[in-house]
């Protein structure tokens, strides 16, 4: 079913190459979890889930459906109760030790010891880039996200939104192939995640990233993705699989259009069924 | 950029379109304020006492030389005068980077005062340390002093601060200075009133008068107490962090080893001080270095295991996502994490090894301690030499707080703790 949907929306501009081979690929995976009082609770119920190169697909659900979960078994934080993950065509423990994919937490998660640059710095410097190529490197993400003269302030001095720009730009700075994000503007105010999901749209549109987004605001979800897979709660399931054939790019105004708020009630319906 | 001084100008805040929780606007002079002020302080009073140093017939006749005579102070004080110089200069830099208010004269005048008082840095170390006298009996040791001076002066600006110091007096800390002037005078009225007599409590007056005809004893006494505190917190501060690293990288090791930790930490260990005697010596030094070793080990030790395990699992499972060894996840990640825990056990530990230093020679030690003679002089009821023998040791904890906060400032300029607090 879900390959089928990628070639539906293949007229989507930048999801034309989602077809062949998936770069992310869930097969029947269960994940339970012990409480400490010992009952057993199951976050993800044989989830089944292909995500294509180039896709932008959000993850959808109420809170405590799992779909964190879901990223962090991409992300190699957890290992699946049962059933197989595969990340770039490797399981995603060998994904994670080649650096295949780069990660945005609700918090943006910078060092308050390093500046901004030093911050983007910081992956580079672990996968051992040489200095001078890991300043370029830090520079032209910075200008990306349009932070270039903020590069010697510290992340205290920076407002939330500026954060988590400088946190994206982290995790592009090594070029991975995919971008996992768990609820990355959940924490901004409704005006400033507006803006960032323009600018997020646009360093999306200027890379080949592939982008899993996890998130719990329907418009968002609408707004960004090329398709959204909706999860139920307890256990976590995926109910459905929308793609969003809105004309790209996107911008302030798609919101307004007729499309748009229908594709929202779409996956709101998803939700409640 | 109409406001250079605040890191992010409201400009730039709306120009990205977010209105930040808080612009630390303050931020700036508070982090500037005290430090750079104490700094400067400490600078002018170890260069005019070099000075005295310095000068062959004043070490015989004015009583800062005599004070000052021995040359392991002498040395010390050299070494602190050259830290709070990187520090004073470091700051200016930093600051001017911060502002970019760099004029091409600002900075002629930072070079030309920074290399004088290097100048002068090294005549004092080849006097010092390398026992040459070079000119001493010309006129050379006071025209390097007044250079010195002067370069204090052009690097502290204290005069482009008057608002600052102005804002500071009358908001932060004019209820201090207050109760502070208000307390002596009382205490003076008081004693005159009803007629308190001087075993019971000396005048503020009568303190004063007798610590500056006494001071070039007391700085000895002092500074042979010191001596036990320093090589007392050198080496349990380093034992402490040892074992916190230690701790920190063998789970099995920090769970055999930290509930005996927190334990110990909560024992009056001054009470071990004549145990200590016994085995160390009653006058050996080692008797009191050991009991400021013990004190200052454990909080170093229990502080550095928290700091180094209290990191924040998110920046550790951003690490993770990175593939980075443990060894990276040490240096970049648990280390900076952990040194404003390390950095306030240090400062917990300047105070302790002076408390221990002092204390531990009350249950007995050489003459020339000064916990000896507070403890004598009070038998003998020479209560305003008592209070003198206080102020000195207040003064010598102060200044040795101050210089590792100032490492600490020079360490972890990012630390939004130690900006905010400004002591």
């Amino acid at each position: 079913m879900t390959s089928s949907v990628a070639q539906d929306n293949a007229s989507d501009r930048f999801s034309a190459t989602a077809t062949g081979e998936p770069i992310v690929s869930l097969k029947h995976v269960t994940q339970r979890f012990n409480t400490p009082t010992g009952q057993v609770v199951t976050a993800l119920q044989d989830v089944s889930l292909d995500i294509y190169p180039g896709e932008f697909l959000s993850i959808i659900g109420p809170s405590g459906c799992g779909k964190s979960t879901l990223l962090r078994i991409v992300a190699d934080l957890l290992t699946p109760s049962s059933g197989e993950a595969t990340v770039n065509g490797k399981p995603p423990h060998q994904a994670r030790l080649n650096r295949d994919f780069g990660m945005v937490f609700q918090a943006a998660v910078l060092y308050d010891w390093r500046t901004v640059l030093k911050n983007i710095e910081l992956p580079l410097e672990i996968m051992k880039y040489p200095p001078a190529e890991r300043t370029e490197r830090a520079r032209a993400m910075l200008n990306l996200v349009e932070l270039s003269e903020f590069e010697s302030h510290y992340p205290w001095q920076l407002s939330g939104g500026m954060q988590q720009r400088v946190a994206i730009a982290r995790a592009l700075t090594f070029k991975p192939p995919i971008l996992l994000m768990d609820e990355p503007f959940g924490a901004l105010d409704e005006m400033t995640r507006e803006r960032m999901n323009i600018e997020l749209l646009k360093i999306w549109s200027k890379t080949n990233t592939t982008v899993i987004f996890v998130t719990h605001s329907i418009q968002e979800a609408v707004y960004l993705s090329s398709r959204v897979a909706v999860m139920s709660a307890r256990p976590g399931q995926i109910i459905s699989d929308i793609p969003i054939p809105l004309p790209r790019p996107r911008g302030p105004e798609t919101r307004d259009t007729e499309q748009f708020f229908h594709l929202v009630s779409e996956v709101r319906a998803g939700l409640h069924t | 950029m109409s406001e250079q001084v605040v890191p992010l100008s409201p400009a730039q805040v709306s120009e990205v379109g977010i209105v930040p929780a808080e612009v630390p606007g303050e931020a700036l002079p508070a982090e500037q304020g005290s430090s750079l002020d104490g700094a400067a302080l400490l600078a002018l009073a170890a260069i005019t006492i070099l000075y005295h140093a310095l000068d062959a017939a004043m070490r015989q006749n004015s009583p800062p030389g005599l004070a000052f005579r021995d040359v392991y102070l002498r040395r010390v004080l050299t070494l602190v005068l050259a830290f709070v110089v990187i520090a004073l200069v470091a700051g200016q830099r930093r600051w001017e980077i911060k502002s970019q208010s760099t004029t091409a004269l600002r900075r002629v005048v930072l070079w030309i005062s920074g290399g004088l008082l290097a100048l002068f840095l090294l005549y004092v170390v080849s006097f010092v340390f390398l026992g040459l006298d070079i000119l001493t009996d010309s006129v050379l040791p006071a025209v390097a002093e007044y250079a010195a001076l002067l370069s204090v002066m052009a690097l502290w600006q204290p005069w482009q601060r008057l608002a600052f110091y102005r804002s500071l007096l009358l908001g932060k800390y004019a209820p201090a200075v207050v109760i502070f002037v208000s307390v002596l005078v009382l205490w003076q009225f008081a004693i005159a009133l009803f007629d308190i007599k001087q075993f019971l409590l000396p005048a503020p007056t009568v303190i004063l008068g007798t610590f500056f005809d006494i001071y070039p004893r007391l700085v000895g006494q002092a500074w042979f107490t010191l001596q036990n505190a320093l090589w007392g917190f050198a080496v349990g501060c380093s034992a402490g962090l040892l074992f916190g690293l230690i701790s920190a990288r063998f789970v099995g090791f920090s769970k055999a080893m930290l509930p005996y930790a927190v334990a110990a930490n909560s024992i009056p260990i001054i009470a071990f001080a004549p145990i200590m005697n016994q085995w160390f010596g009653l006058i050996q030094p080692a008797s009191k270095i050991a009991v400021v070793t013990v004190l200052t080990f454990f909080p170093v030790m229990i502080n550095t295991v928290r700091g180094l395990s209290s990191v924040p699992p998110a920046s550790l499972e951003l690490m993770r996502s990175y593939a980075a060894s443990e060894w990276n996840i040490f240096r970049k990640l648990r280390l900076p994490a952990a040194l404003p825990y390390i950095f306030s056990a240090l400062k917990v530990a300047t105070t302790l090894a002076m408390i221990g230093a002092i204390v531990a020679e009350y249950f007995g030690g050489p003459l020339t301690g000064l916990g000896v003679h507070i403890k004598d002089d009070a038998g003998l009821s020479r209560f305003p030499v008592v209070w003198s023998e206080i102020i000195i040791a207040s003064l010598l904890g102060n200044t040795f707080y101050f210089v590792v906060s100032l490492v600490e400032r020079l360490v972890m300029p990012w630390n939004v703790a130690v900006r905010n607090q400004g002591d």
